[in-house]
């Protein structure tokens, strides 16, 4: 059977036992504890009524007395009357509680006399009382009188009371008995049913550790020996049952039965290793021999580097200055271009006065044409004024003496018609001279327009010129920047270079150092490979796994 | 020696580059020369080979025919000795071109034409019309 299964069985067993012990000591505390409810809750309770009842008899019968001795106050004889009726009641209710509590059909018969007794005693105090009232009885002692025979019957009661009290103590003592009987027989069976629970316990406690320890016992031997002893692979556990533990010892069977056939093969490999450690080792050698190299070609780079960023920094420092003048460039170019354009404007605002001027001049031409017209018209009628004078003249000079002085007059007229004539003839002159100026000014302005034309076209032409240069400058400025921030990156990229290279510097020297420690490791390896191989001979093999491992050694 | 109260009145004008007076007496009145009119010319009355160009060209009327004058300059009140005759050896030709005298004039010589007998019937010519288009 399976350790598991047993140690099932015998928990179970346990637990059996101490199901049985708990039912049995559950039984009987519940019987113990029904007896003992009835105790306290039936005859107990009737005892202490019982008690009560007779403790208000006493009070009704204080309260009679009272009355009785007050008789000459009515109004006293009245409230110990109420007090006494109250304690009636209270009496009829106690009565009423003991006849449902009780089953006994003495002590229910009991009560029915007790309660015919009060009702009597009742009855003949009534009775009493209205002869007080209706003043036939005014004494004391005639209400004793008078009463006397009814008290014999709540004496009666009384007794009866304490007879009844007394039975149930009995009861009491007699059921007290009955409990301690019962606890001292749960205590018996419960002590019986443990230790036979612990006796069959142990037994199977025992049962189950001896099966178990006697494999692992052989186990832990044969470990030790496999682990501190020769290490012996060769051997097996010969355990064969079929719970966990036979379970155990064959896979451990199993494991060393691969473990045999690893060391087997480690023993193969390590020989190799010890081999390839050799090879390893002149092949590290010559790798530190190439590493020193690499790291001096590696520190040529570097230097060679160093100086070519110092140059990358030079043309970047140089095509900054040649972004500066280009932006320079570019602004008094643009200063150009608009100082051609007012120029342009200025130009052409003179041509727009020059045609004004032009204008203006051949209208004067044209009114010099009409003064001139004019001047015909006033030399036209000169040449009249003169004909008329010479006619007057030769009137004059035909009248003789007579028209001398008309003559004068005629004379006169004509000398202002020469004068006329003359004035016109010189502002004939001085027109035709305004007129040659005016077609010499309208000519040389019209040379002016024209050349001032040919200034617009080049200043027109200029502007065109400066704006394809002011492109050209833009873009040569923009090539300049491009140029200079191309520099930038570049020195920028060969710092990083000459980082990486001092980088791969410190890495070739690292490696050169790290090629010399695994020489020296290298040489380690190879002796522990040979040490290893020393190791695994420790072991003893199987005579199949032992050939395989030296085979592939 | 003539009286000093013995003057004349003499109207002078040009004809080309020769200066001419006549009579102020033989002319009736002056006017402005009127191209369409039947007016005749001066330099052919006189007889000029060619026809002078005309300046002021002025119609005179004398005998009741229009005659065109040129440039007349000033109307001279002179004596009469002024006036001297022609050379006896041009004065027959003279004579029948009309000239009549020379009147010395600031430097220049002043021919005295009569007009009156220039314009008789047997004498008048029609207008020289050469002279008439350069007028044009």
């Amino acid at each position: 059977m399976k350790i598991s299964k047993r140690l099932t069985l015998g928990f179970g067993l346990n637990l059996f036992f101490l199901v049985l012990v708990g039912g049995l000591g559950l039984h009987e505390t519940n019987h113990v504890a029904a007896i003992n409810n009835h105790l306290i809750e039936v005859d107990a309770k009737l005892s202490n009524d019982a008690q009560r009842l007779r403790a208000n008899i006493n009070t009704m019968r204080r309260f009679e007395k009272d009355a009785f001795l007050n008789i000459g106050d009515l109004s006293r004889v009245k409230d110990y009357q109420r007090q006494w009726q109250e304690v009636r009641d209270r009496t009829q209710q106690i009565l009423g509680e003991m006849n449902k509590l009780e089953t006994t059909p003495e002590g229910m018969g009991n009560l029915a006399g007790i309660s015919k007794s009060i009702a009597d005693y009742d009855k003949g105090f009534k009775e009493v009382l209205g002869r007080i009232y209706e003043g036939k009885v005014s004494s004391a002692k005639a209400a004793n009188e008078t009463i006397g025979p009814f008290k014999e019957n709540i004496h009666g009661a009384e007794d009866a009371i304490t007879n009844s009290t007394l039975k149930k103590d009995q009861t009491l003592a007699r059921v007290n008995q009955d409990v301690q009987d019962a606890v001292r027989t749960v205590r018996t069976v419960m002590l019986t049913s443990l230790l036979l629970a612990l006796v069959i316990s142990g037994i199977l406690f025992y049962r189950l550790l001896h099966s178990i320890r006697q494999p692992l016992e052989a186990i832990e031997l044969l470990v030790v020996d496999i682990g501190q002893g020769e290490g012996d692979l060769s051997r097996r556990l010969n355990y064969r049952g079929r719970d966990e533990l036979g379970a155990i010892c064959s896979g451990f069977n199993l494991f060393v039965e691969h473990l045999n056939r690893i060391i087997g093969m480690v023993a193969g490999v390590t020989a190799e290793l010890y081999i390839q450690a050799d090879s390893i080792a002149a092949a590290v050698s010559m790798q530190s021999g190439s590493s020193a190299e690499l790291s001096s070609s590696v520190a040529e780079i570097a230097s060679t580097m160093e100086e070519l960023s110092s140059s990358a920094s030079q043309v970047a420092q140089h095509s900054h200055g040649v972004v500066a003048r280009a932006d320079e460039t570019l602004a008094e170019t643009r200063v150009g271009a608009g100082e051609v354009e007012n120029l342009t404007a200025r130009i052409n605002d003179i041509s727009e006065d020059l045609q004004a001027n032009l204008v203006a001049i051949v209208e004067l031409g044209s009114k010099s044409k009409e003064i001139n017209k004019i001047m015909a018209i006033i030399n036209n009628i000169a040449s009249q004024t003169k004909l008329i004078a010479f006619n007057a003249a030769l009137e004059a000079a035909s009248a003789g003496e007579a028209g001398k002085r008309f003559g004068v007059v005629a004379l006169e007229i004509r000398r202002l018609a020469d004068n006329v004539v003359e004035s016109t003839a010189e502002i004939e002159g001085r027109i035709t001279e305004i007129l040659d100026t005016v077609n010499r000014l309208v000519m040389s302005s019209e040379k002016t327009t024209g050349r001032i034309m040919e200034g617009q076209e080049h200043a027109r032409h200029t502007v065109h010129v400066l704006n394809n240069v002011l492109e050209k400058v833009e873009e040569s400025t923009d090539a300049a920047r491009q140029i200079s921030l191309s520099t930038q990156q570049q020195q920028i990229a060969s710092n990083q270079v000459v980082l990486a290279i001092k980088d791969i510097v410190q890495g070739a020297r690292h490696s050169t150092e790290a090629i010399k420690k695994m020489n020296s490791v290298t040489g380690e390896v190879s002796k522990l490979a040979g040490n290893l191989k020393a190791l695994v001979t420790t072991f003893k093999l199987d005579a199949a796994d032992a050939g395989s491992g030296s085979g592939q050694g | 020696m003539t009286p000093p109260d013995l003057r004349v009145h003499l109207l002078l004008f040009r004809l080309g580059q020769a200066r001419f007076a006549v009579l102020a007496s033989q002319i009736e009145t002056l006017r402005a020369h009127d191209a369409s009119g039947p007016a005749r010319w001066c330099h052919a009355l006189l007889g000029f080979p060619a026809a002078p160009s005309y300046r002021a060209p002025t119609e005179a009327l004398v005998s009741g025919t229009w005659i065109v004058l040129d440039a007349m300059e000033e109307l001279l009140d002179i004596p009469l000795e002024a006036i001297r005759p022609f050379p006896d050896l041009v004065e027959p030709f003279s004579l029948r071109r009309g000239l009549w005298g020379i009147l010395p004039n600031q430097g220049q010589l002043i021919f005295l034409v009569d007009l009156q007998q220039m314009v008789k019937p047997d004498t008048i010519l029609q207008p020289d019309p050469v002279a008439h288009s350069k007028l044009v």
